[in-house]
């Protein structure tokens, strides 16, 4: 059933919102239903996607946004509709909450059956109730076969509308060793997102080349430097030579850093070219036809015309998607939000973006 | 010289022969460096492969000059600096994995004898040429007794660190290095290349790059990490003249960092309220960025960065001899808009480095060590000597 809100056709599409964060409530127990048995040892011992990190802000929610009856500020589709969907005429909501910590987990088949998990508890309970959500297919990068597997299994719901992995990594994102989950990916015509998060805790590396943050001011600051490496990984490595028509979605990393990674990468190759023979093109051409960043949290410059210039240098109009973030403190109103940009570079990144990115998908029902 | 026209602030001079080097070191080290090759230091696996944009001048092979290319101070004068018309050129040398050394001793007495070196053979007995003060930054008290030992000496006009850390450099851990050029009124150089090696994090945030050009690619983010950690820790509150100098990063990487940390700051300033000015404030006030190599960007879009990050006052002209793989740095800096050539070709180092730069480099206290030895005397010289 579609939402009354739900646009049957792209023309009314007015905003995507491509950072949901629903919330696991309940915790890990909600999975047990969607769990074979030989996995409810972990559920009860409390293994947990990643571990907790030490910055002790976390990620806390928008207060007013909090439940008075279960504290959560998305702890079910019903709020998340009223609060989010409803309030701000959002049209679609692509649901990237209860995934991520996943990925670094030590244990891969737990990793892989989590992933599992919580793809069918997102279908379940959220998206193929609700139209106006989308979900990201969780998978473990522990082991790509096995993630190449679960893309396989749920590609072609059409509730799920990207893969979807944390940016920390032991090993960065370019390397041959995760192609078998873009294959996947691209066979299924299905975007393959990262999500900023989880830097310094489980399996990843050390969340800067620096060593470790102190304070959750300074992490959070930092955490765009993963973004940026799976970035320089993903081009030099000569992932979209191999696939050509994968897309790389970059969730809540930031924008701004792009134009670096463009023109230091083009003098490098330019330079030594002898080194990556494997690239066709300037890597700066690689990001304008596979790379999509989403805005929030958006930086912030205090002449906002330059916050124009640097869309214009990472080709905006068709790189830059909008997310809210919802419900985090650093929630990115889109009434508010990005209002330096003139109004057609609006509507191309609040919605035409996310439909090219997505496909038509994104306005299929969820059930078939 | 009363006014330079053209200062160079990254001249990387190599070491021919580390046998030259040790007479300089403290007598019960020097019997580390066991070959002309130097230390074993760790290093990690990242190399330059092909042949580059552009090329140095460089001595002939076979001829009549010095066998490498920045080993031999005359040579570099006359092939490079006049021609160039560089009139003052800061050395930087090529030590930047030596703050990821895990014998934090051998790396304090090879700083120690690479400065003397570097002022006994470049800088006393040549004008053109100043001195960085090469530290160690595994032990912080070391590191700020060499700036104090060197601090004062007329051909030394910065403290130079490797970026390659094991930790952020905001920690408290590291005060002591930034007291001590504070106390000198010496900018501090950090210099990244040793990403990677030995005690230090994977080279990425990610994990390791896999080629030299990813590697490379990816070295801007330890100055985000360490200019964060600066202002997050408070550095640039307690000691509010330390300048900092970024080399060879490029430019466009520091509006994300500038905007993303103004923004979280204003969310979470409570967590460290001994920040008391907007981060973007104290960075700006503080940081220099160097010339090579430029983004090989649109001349348009580095013009626009130039006017986010106020980079009339920000660039020095760094000349990278004798590596020119990314292109001649001369025609680098003609992407620089016009009217700011003369000040980031020689301007603004005058203004960072101060009066020291164009004073005459004096014979300073001598080096505590015994004269450099001749080959003949070189196994004598390398005997561990007692104290």
């Amino acid at each position: 059933v579609l939402n009354a809100s739900h646009p049957a056709s792209p023309a009314k599409l007015h905003i995507v919102d491509c950072d949901v964060h629903n919330e696991l409530k309940g915790g890990r127990a909600a999975l047990k239903p969607y769990m074979a048995s030989e996995w409810h040892p972990f559920l009860d011992a409390g293994v947990n996607g990643a571990g907790r990190s030490f910055y002790p802000s976390g990620s806390p929610s928008i207060m007013d946004a909090i439940r008075e009856d279960d504290g959560l500020a998305a702890g079910e589709p019903e709020w998340v509709i009223e609060r989010l969907i409803n309030r701000y005429k959002i049209d679609v909501g692509v649901l990237t909450g209860a995934a991520g910590g996943q990925s670094i987990q030590p244990n891969g088949r737990y990793a892989t059956a989590l992933s599992a998990a919580i793809n069918d508890w997102t279908l379940d309970r959220w998206v193929r109730p609700h139209d106006c959500f989308k979900a990201s297919l969780a998978v473990a990068p522990q082991d790509p076969e096995a993630a190449a597997r679960e893309v396989h299994r749920l590609g072609d719901d059409p509730g799920v509308v990207q893969v979807f992995m944390a940016s920390a990594t032991r090993i960065p994102y370019g390397q041959k060793y995760y192609w078998p989950i873009y294959r996947a990916a691209v066979e299924h015509g299905l975007p393959v997102a990262v999500h900023v998060g989880a830097e310094g805790v489980g399996i990843g590396a050390r969340p800067t080349s620096a060593g470790y943050p102190t304070t959750y001011l300074e992490w959070h600051t930092d955490m765009s430097h993963t973004m940026m490496a799976q970035c320089v990984s993903l081009l030099t490595e000569g992932t979209f030579e191999e696939f050509p028509t994968l897309k790389f979605v970059f969730v809540e990393g930031g924008i701004c850093w792009a134009p670096y990674v463009m023109w230091r990468l083009d003098r490098l190759y330019t330079a030594f070219k002898a080194e990556v023979p494997h690239l066709k093109r300037l890597p700066s051409e690689y990001i304008r036809s596979h790379c999509y960043f989403t805005t929030q949290p958006i930086e912030e410059p205090p002449e906002r015309r330059h916050l124009v210039e640097m869309f214009e240098m990472v080709g905006a109009e068709k790189t830059v998607v909008f997310s809210s973030d919802y419900p985090h403190w650093d929630f990115d109103n889109p009434i508010t939000a990005l209002s330096p940009l003139p109004p057609e570079l609006r509507r191309r990144i609040f919605a035409d973006n996310a439909l090219e990115l997505y496909g038509e998908r994104l306005l299929r029902p969820n059930r078939t | 010289v009363a006014e330079a026209r053209v200062v160079d602030v990254d001249v990387h001079h190599q070491i021919a022969d580390w046998y030259e080097v040790v007479p300089f070191m403290p007598a019960g080290m020097r019997h580390r460096v066991r070959s002309p090759g130097g230390p074993p230091f760790g290093n990690h696996g990242y190399r330059k492969v092909g042949s580059g944009l552009g090329s140095a001048p460089l001595p002939p092979k076979n001829g009549p000059g010095p066998r490498h290319s920045a080993t031999d101070p005359k040579w570099v004068r006359e092939a490079y600096l006049e021609p160039r018309g560089v009139d003052r050129a800061i050395l930087t040398g090529q030590l930047f994995h030596l703050g990821v050394q895990a014998n934090p001793d051998l790396a304090a007495a090879v700083a120690r004898g690479v400065n003397d070196w570097t002022l006994e053979t470049w800088v006393r007995p040549h004008a053109c040429f100043k001195g960085s003060i090469l530290v160690a930054q595994q032990d912080p008290s070391q590191a700020a007794a060499e700036i104090d030992r060197l601090g004062d000496d007329p051909g030394m006009v910065q403290a130079l660190i490797g970026s390659a850390s094991e930790a952020p450099l905001g920690r408290r851990f590291y005060h002591p290095i930034y007291e001590a050029c504070v106390r000198h009124g010496l900018p501090l150089a950090l210099h990244l290349g040793g990403e990677g090696a030995e005690l230090a994090p994977a080279a990425s945030a990610a994990g390791h790059p896999s080629t030299y050009v990813e590697w490379y690619a990816d070295l801007p983010q330890s100055y985000m990490a360490h200019l964060t950690s600066m202002v997050t820790e408070g550095v640039f509150e307690t000691f509010p003249t330390l300048k900092v100098v970024l080399y060879e990063a490029g430019v466009f990487w520091l509006p994300h960092l500038l905007w993303r940390l103004d923004k979280n700051w204003k969310g979470h300033r409570a967590e460290t309220p001994w920040v008391t000015r907007a981060p973007s404030e104290s960075i700006l006030a503080a940081v220099s960025l160097t010339t090579y190599p430029l983004e090989l960007a649109p001349k348009g879009r580095l013009h626009q960065v130039w006017e986010m990050i106020d980079g009339d006052r920000r660039l020095l002209f760094s000349g990278n001899y004798p590596a020119w793989e990314l292109g001649d740095p001369f025609e680098m800096v003609e992407l620089v808009p016009a009217s700011a050539r003369a000040r980031v070709m020689a301007d603004n180092a005058l203004e960072l480095y101060g009066p020291r730069l164009l004073a005459p480099n004096q014979a300073g206290p001598a080096p505590a060590a015994t004269p450099p030895a001749a080959a003949g005397t070189m196994h004598e010289a390398m005997e561990p000597h007692e104290e």
